[in-house]
C-alpha cells in the first residue's frame, strides 16, 4: 500500500525486505533507492510499509546500476545490480547519526512576553571577538564602544547578566569587551526589568536588562581571551593581558590584569554610575578642572600616550537558589602625558570676541584601588542586599602652560570613600510590602592645586588653593506599600541628611542638609497599560557656617509615567515630573581658584533651581522582521535663583553667581531605526537628534540671552560585499548654531565618516583596513580635514593561537582638532596624536 | 500539567484556562524547524512571512507539524524557552496577551495507520478531523540544488488542485515534510506551489527527544470538506466564525472587514 512508484513505464520490479540486522526488526519507513552506478541522483525509489517490504518499478536501461538502503540511525547499504528483476533482502547495521553543527539554527530574534531573545549565530560576522563586536550589530541595542554601555531603544540597561547572575554590576562592560563572541548562544532583553523578584508584578521599570545564554560548550569551562603579548615600534611600545572567566551554576569569576604602552584603554567604566548620581543627587566631585581634554569623537588610544596598569578580579558564589555573595576588586595605575593647544574665544557684548590662547604639556599618574563585597538575597519574597564598599584614589597632575607666560599647575587629588548599602524588601502573599533602605557614606579628599608663574607679563598670580572636602551622607527609608487587585499604593517615609566641610585654606565651609519626606505613591500594572505615581513632599532644611546662607521650607515634587502598548509592536511612553534641586557644597564655596586662571566666586541666594520636565516617547519593535525604532521628544523649562557671570580679564577668567532670576528652556527630540536585511547580511541603523536651548548669562556686566540650537545625524550600516568581505561604514555629520543677544551665528559643522573592512584571503589569514576621516570646523571660517588609517593582519596558527600584526596611523597623521561651544564661549582644541607604529601581537586563548 | 488554551481573534481576547487529559502519542528523534510563507495578496502579490518557526517532530510511529511560535506564546509550562521562567514570576495575561501568535493549525500522522488527525482554531471553534493518507505521486526530476546547505533533489506532484515543488535531501534519511507532504525518499528541505502562495523552508533542525502530545480538547469533530468550507468563508469574511455577527461601527454603519486575498492551501473542495 505505501508502495510508491515514480516511473509509470515499469518494466522490471526491485523488491525485498529490510530488517535491523541485531534485533531483526522490519524496518518500515527505510528509504530504497535505485542510481546510475556511481550517482547520486534518484532514477526510482520505494519507502518500505510495515512489513519492512520494498519495491522498486523501473525501466532503466543502464547496464550497472546501485540500489541504496538507507534509513536514520542506520548505515547505508550499496549494492551494485545488473538491470533485471530481482530479490535482495537488506539488514542494516545501526548507527547514530551525526548533525552537521552549522545546520542548528533559529530564528534571528524571537520574542515572547517582556523577553526579546537574540540569537547569536543569526548576528555574529567573522571579523567579530568579542561581545560588544556583536552587540551594537543587534536592532534595538546601542553600545558605546569606549564605556561599553548599553542601551535597548534609547534607554540604559539597568541590570546586565550572564546566565541569569549579576557578576559585575555596572562594570560589565568589562565582560562583553572580553567574552569571546563564540561562547555566546543568545543575548535576551528583559524588558520592564524589575530587578527585585518581590516588587516584579506590583513596581515596574521602564528599563530593560540583558542576559547573556552561554553555549553549553562555554558553560562552567575557563574561557576568554587567555593571554596576549606583543612589542613594538616606535618608541619601544608594549602590550600584555591576561583575562579568564568562567561562569559554573555556583560560582562566576572574572579575572583580568592588563599592562601597555599602546594607548589601549584599561579603563574599567562602572555604567550603573550615571543613573547613581541622579538616584543620589550626588553633583561632580572634584573641587577642580582637570587640564586633560578629549573628544567623544575620536578613538582614545590614538591621542593617549600611557603606561597602564589594571587588575581585576571578581567573584560570586551562589549561597543558595536564590542568594548570592560577590566581590569585585579593581586597582589601576596608570600615567598619562598629552600635549595641547587651545584657543578660547569668549562672545562679548556687542558682537565681539575676545580670544585666549594656551598650549599645554599635561602629565598625570594615578593610583586607583576600589573593591566592594555584596551579599544578595532576591526571592518572590524577600530581598535583602548589603553591599560595602571602599574605593582609595591618588592623583597627581604636573601641566605647563604656556602663552605669553609660563604657568605650572600641579594638582593633588587624592581621595577616600567607604560606604555601606543596605535594603531589604519583603512581601506578603497579599501583596503587602514592607521596605528599608540605608545608606551611608563616608568621604575624604584632601586636594591641592599649586600654580607657579615663572614669566608673569599679565595678571595672573602664584597661589596655592587646598580643597580639604569630607562629607558624610545618609539616606534613610522605610515603606510600606499594599495591593489593591493591580493598584499598588506605597507610603514612604525618608530621612536623608548630609554633611560637608570644605576647608579652602582661607575659609572654612560647612554645610549641613537634612530633608525629610513623605511620599505616597501609586502604581497600576495592566496588561497593556502601566502607570506610576509619585507624590512625595520634601521638609528641606540646609544650614551651616556663617558663610553659608541657610534655607528651610517644604518642596512638592510629583511625577507621573505612562506606558502603553498599542498593538503587539508600538509602546507609548509619556511622563512628566516636578523637581528642585538645592546645589551641593561644590556651588557655594566661594573664593576657589579651579585651574591657574579661573575663579569661582559665589555671590548668590541660596541655590535653588525648580525644574519642570516633560517627555514623550514612541517605540516600536518587529521581531519578525527584525525592525526596531524609538522617538523621544523632551521638554524641560529651568527656573534658578541664580545666574551665572562670566568676568574676562585678560588671562584671569572669573565665573561668578549671583542673585538674579535665570530660566532656561530646551527641547529636544532623538530618535533610532534599525533593520536587519536578509540580503548580503546587511544590518542599518540610523541615528539623529535635533535640540534647541535659550538661556542667560551675564558676561562682563552685560546680560546676554542667548540660544543654541544643534542636530546630528548618523547612518550607518554593515554588509557583506565579496565572498566573506564584511565593510561596516558609519558617517555623522553634526552641526551647531548660538544665537547670541539675537545675533546669528554661523554654523559649526562637523563631520565624521568611520569604515572597517575585512577580508579573509585564508581560513588562517585576513586583513582588517580601519580607516576614519574626520572635517572638523576649528572656527568660523576654518576647517580641519583629518585622515586615520590603521590596518591589522591576523593570522591563525591553530584553534587557540594567533599572530596579529597592527600597523597604526599609516598617514602619520600628528595632530587632531575639534572644538566645544560652551553657551558663551567656544575653544578650539587640537592635540598630538600617536605617530605610525607597528606592532606585532601573539594571543594564546583560553577554551 | 495544565495548557493553557487561547483564543484570539482580531483583538479581541478570551482566555480558558482548564485541565485536559493528554496523550503521548511518540518520542520524536528529529526536530525540524520551518520557515511558512503565504502570498497575502495573490493579485498584488504580496508575500507574508506567515509564521518564522513551523516545527516537525518525527517519532517512529508518529509526526507531528505545529507552530512553535504559537506554543511559546500560548504555554509557560515548557522547557524550552531560553529565559528562565522559574527565576521570574510570570504574569501570565501579559505573557499571552503581548506574544505574537503564529499559526493555529497541527497536523498529527500516524504513520503506521496511515492517519492524518488535523487540528485547527478559528474564533471559538476548535475543529478536527481525521482523514486517511493521500497518496502524494511525486515525480523525482534530475535537477539538484544546495539549500540550508544540504544536497537537494527536485521532485514534483499534483495534490489538491495545487501543482508542488518539493527538494528533498539523502542527507537526511527521513521520508517526512512539512504539513501533509511526505513519501519522499529523503528530508523535504523546501516544498511550495507552482504559483508560489504556500512556502515551506527549512530554518534548522536538531536530534532532540520530544514527546508528540495530543491534547484531548473539546473539539468539534468535521469532515474536511467542512472544514475547508468553513475556512474559505472565514476567508471571505472574517467575522462568519462567530456566526452571523455584525460589526457595527461608531457612526451605526454596518462594516465588513475586508477580505482575505488568497485561497486555502487545499483547492480540491469547492
Amino acid at each position: 500500500m505505501s508502495i510508491l512508484c515514480c516511473n509509470a513505464n515499469a518494466q522490471m520490479v526491485l523488491s525485498g525486505v529490510v530488517k535491523n540486522a541485531r534485533t531483526g526488526e522490519l524496518l518500515s519507513g527505510a528509504n530504497v533507492t535505485l542510481h546510475k552506478h556511481g550517482d547520486d541522483n534518484i532514477i526510482a525509489y520505494s519507502i518500505c510499509n510495515n512489513s519492512g517490504e520494498y519495491s522498486v518499478n523501473f525501466a532503466e536501461q543502464s547496464d550497472s546500476l546501485d540500489l541504496r538502503v538507507a534509513y536514520l540511525g542506520y548505515a547505508e547499504q550499496i549494492i551494485r545490480i545488473a538491470p533485471q528483476s530481482q530479490v535482495n533482502n537488506f539488514s542494516l547495521e545501526e548507527k547514530e547519526f551525526v548533525l552537521k553543527e552549522s545546520k542548528i539554527t533559529a530564528p534571528k530574534i524571537r520574542s515572547y512576553g517582556d523577553t526579546v531573545s537574540y540569537n547569536a549565530a543569526q548576528f555574529v560576522r567573522e571579523q567579530d571577538r568579542v561581545l560588544t563586536d556583536m552587540l551594537d550589530r543587534l536592532p534595538g541595542v546601542e553600545v558605546n564602544k569606549e564605556s561599553g554601555l548599553v542601551k535597548y531603544q534609547g534607554t540604559p540597561i539597568n541590570r546586565f547578566y550572564v546566565e541569569n547572575q549579576n557578576l559585575m554590576d555596572g562594570r560589565y562592560g568589562e565582560i562583553s569587551k572580553n567574552l569571546p563572541v563564540d561562547a555566546v548562544k543568545s543575548i535576551e532583553i528583559l524588558e520592564n526589568h524589575q530587578p527585585v523578584r518581590a516588587l516584579q508584578d506590583i513596581s515596574f521599570s521602564e528599563q530593560a536588562a540583558m542576559n547573556i545564554k552561554l553555549t553549553d560548550k562555554a558553560k562552567g569551562k575557563w574561557i576568554g581571551n587567555g593571554f596576549t603579548a606583543g612589542l613594538g615600534v616606535s618608541p619601544l611600545l608594549w602590550r600584555a593581558e591576561f583575562s579568564a572567566m568562567r561562569f559554573s551554576p555556583d560560582i562566576q569569576t572574572y579575572v583580568t590584569y592588563k599592562t601597555n604602552n599602546t594607548g589601549q584603554d584599561i579603563k574599567i567604566y562602572n555604567n550603573f554610575a550615571t543613573i547613581q548620581i541622579i538616584m543620589y543627587n550626588e553633583t561632580n566631585t572634584n573641587a577642580f578642572y582637570s587640564p586633560f581634554i578629549s573628544s567623544p569623537d575620536l578613538d582614545k588610544k590614538r591621542s593617549s600616550f600611557n603606561r597602564s596598569h589594571a587588575f581585576s578580579i571578581n567573584n560570586l558564589w551562589k549561597t543558595g537558589k536564590e542568594s548570592n555573595i560577590r566581590f569585585n576588586v579593581d586597582y589601576r595605575n596608570e600615567e598619562t602625558e598629552q600635549q595641547s593647544s587651545q584657543i578660547t574665544g569668549y562672545y562679548l557684548a556687542s558682537d565681539s570676541v575676545y580670544v585666549y590662547s594656551e598650549k599645554y604639556n599635561v602629565n598625570s599618574y594615578e593610583n586607583k584601588l576600589s573593591g566592594n563585597l555584596t551579599y544578595t538575597r532576591n526571592d518572590a519574597k524577600l530581598f535583602l542586599e548589603n553591599k560595602t564598599k571602599v574605593e582609595a584614589n591618588w592623583q597627581k597632575i604636573n601641566s605647563q602652560i604656556k602663552n605669553a607666560d609660563t604657568i605650572n599647575q600641579r594638582f593633588h587629588l587624592p581621595g577616600f570613600e567607604i560606604g555601606n548599602d543596605f535594603r531589604i524588601t519583603a512581601r506578603t502573599d497579599k501583596k503587602q510590602t514592607y521596605h528599608f533602605t540605608s545608606n551611608n557614606k563616608f568621604k575624604l579628599q584632601p586636594q591641592e592645586l599649586r600654580s607657579d608663574i615663572s614669566a608673569s607679563t599679565g595678571n595672573l598670580i602664584d597661589f596655592s588653593q587646598i580643597a580639604d572636602i569630607k562629607t558624610f551622607e545618609s539616606q534613610n527609608d522605610l515603606s510600606f506599600g499594599h495591593s489593591i487587585k493591580r493598584v499598588h499604593i506605597n507610603y514612604s517615609l525618608n530621612y536623608n541628611f548630609r554633611l560637608d566641610g570644605y576647608d579652602t585654606g582661607n575659609d572654612i565651609f560647612r554645610r549641613n542638609e537634612h530633608i525629610f519626606n513623605f511620599s505616597p505613591s501609586l502604581s497600576y500594572q495592566g496588561g497593556k497599560f502601566k502607570t506610576s505615581i509619585y507624590l512625595p513632599l520634601y521638609y528641606v532644611n540646609i544650614s551651616g557656617s556663617d558663610n553659608i546662607s541657610g534655607f528651610s521650607g517644604t518642596v512638592f515634587e510629583p511625577s507621573l509615567r505612562v506606558m502603553y502598548s498599542i498593538g503587539y509592536f508600538w509602546e507609548l511612553h509619556v511622563g512628566g515630573n516636578l523637581s528642585s534641586d538645592f546645589g551641593s557644597i561644590y556651588d557655594v564655596v566661594s573664593g576657589v581658584m579651579k585651574n591657574y586662571r579661573t575663579q569661582y566666586i559665589f555671590d548668590g541666594a541660596q541655590n535653588r533651581s525648580d525644574r519642570a520636565t516633560a517627555t514623550v516617547g514612541l517605540n516600536y519593535k518587529n521581531p519578525i522582521k527584525a525592525l526596531f525604532t524609538y522617538f523621544n521628544l523632551s521638554y524641560s523649562n529651568i527656573t534658578a535663583n541664580n545666574t551665572s557671570e562670566q568676568i574676562v580679564n585678560g588671562a584671569q577668567f572669573i565665573n561668578r553667581i549671583i542673585e538674579g532670576k535665570n530660566k532656561m528652556h530646551s527641547i529636544s527630540a532623538n530618535g533610532y531605526i534599525s533593520k536587519i536585511f536578509d540580503w548580503q547580511r546587511c544590518s542599518a541603523k540610523f541615528n539623529w537628534n535635533v535640540s534647541q536651548s535659550k538661556s542667560q548669562q551675564i558676561q562682563n556686566l552685560m546680560l546676554m540671552p542667548f540660544s543654541n540650537f544643534s542636530f546630528l545625524l548618523n547612518p550607518s550600516f554593515d554588509i557583506e560585499t565579496l565572498a566573506g568581505q564584511m565593510l561596516s561604514y558609519s558617517v555623522s555629520f553634526s552641526a551647531v548654531r548660538s544665537t547670541i543677544q539675537s545675533v546669528k551665528q554661523p554654523f559649526m559643522r562637523n563631520l565624521k565618516q568611520n569604515f572597517t573592512y575585512y577580508i579573509p584571503i585564508t581560513k588562517e589569514l585576513n586583513i582588517t583596513l580601519v580607516g576614519e576621516h574626520l572635517r572638523n570646523q576649528v572656527n568660523t571660517n576654518q576647517h580641519v580635514n583629518m585622515f586615520l588609517m590603521d590596518a591589522v593582519a591576523r593570522y591563525k596558527i591553530s584553534s587557540k593561537v594567533e599572530l596579529s600584526l597592527n600597523w597604526n596611523n599609516i598617514f602619520d597623521t600628528r595632530e587632531y582638532s575639534y572644538s566645544s561651544y560652551n553657551d558663551l564661549y567656544y575653544t578650539s582644541y587640537s592635540y598630538t596624536l600617536r605617530p605610525m607604529n607597528i606592532i606585532l601581537t601573539a594571543n594564546v586563548r583560553l577554551k | 500539567m495544565r495548557y493553557i488554551i487561547l483564543v484570539t481573534i482580531m483583538s479581541i481576547t478570551f482566555s480558558i484556562p482548564q485541565a485536559q487529559a493528554q496523550e503521548i502519542l511518540d518520542i520524536s528523534y528529529i526536530e525540524c524547524s520551518y520557515k511558512f510563507t503565504l502570498m497575502r495578496d495573490t493579485v498584488a502579490k504580496k508575500k507574508l512571512i506567515k509564521d518564522t518557526d513551523m516545527r516537525l517532530l518525527v517519532g517512529n510511529k508518529y509526526t507531528e507539524f505545529y507552530s512553535y511560535t504559537t506554543f511559546i506564546s500560548d504555554s509557560i509550562f515548557n522547557s524550552e524557552p531560553t529565559v528562565d521562567i522559574s527565576s521570574k514570576i510570570v504574569d501570565l495575561s501579559d505573557l499571552i496577551k503581548n506574544s505574537p501568535r503564529g499559526e493555529s493549525f497541527k497536523i498529527y500522522k500516524n504513520k503506521v495507520e496511515k492517519i492524518i488527525t488535523y487540528t485547527d482554531e478559528q474564533g471559538l471553534y476548535k475543529f478536527l478531523y481525521n482523514e486517511p493518507f493521500s497518496k502524494q505521486n511525486w515525480k523525482i526530476t534530475n535537477e539538484t540544488k544546495v539549500i540550508a546547505d544540504y544536497k537537494c533533489q527536485k521532485a514534483t506532484c499534483t495534490f489538491r488542485g495545487r501543482d508542488y515543488i518539493a527538494w528533498f535531501t539523502r542527507e537526511i534519511q527521513v521520508n517526512e515534510g512539512p504539513w501533509k507532504f511526505s513519501g519522499l525518499p529523503g528530508l523535504i528541505v523546501k516544498v511550495y506551489d507552482t504559483h508560489e502562495h504556500y512556502d515551506f523552508e527549512l530554518n534548522s533542525m536538531q536530534k532532540v527527544k520530544k514527546a508528540i502530545v495530543f491534547n484531548e480538547q473539546d473539539y468539534t469533530k468535521v469532515s474536511r470538506t467542512d472544514y475547508i468550507k468553513t475556512i474559505r468563508r472565514f476567508l471571505s469574511n472574517p467575522l462568519s466564525v462567530f456566526g452571523n455577527v455584525e460589526y457595527t461601527q461608531l457612526d451605526g454603519t454596518a462594516r465588513i472587514p475586508n477580505a482575505r486575498r488568497y485561497d486555502v492551501m487545499e483547492r480540491d473542495i469547492k
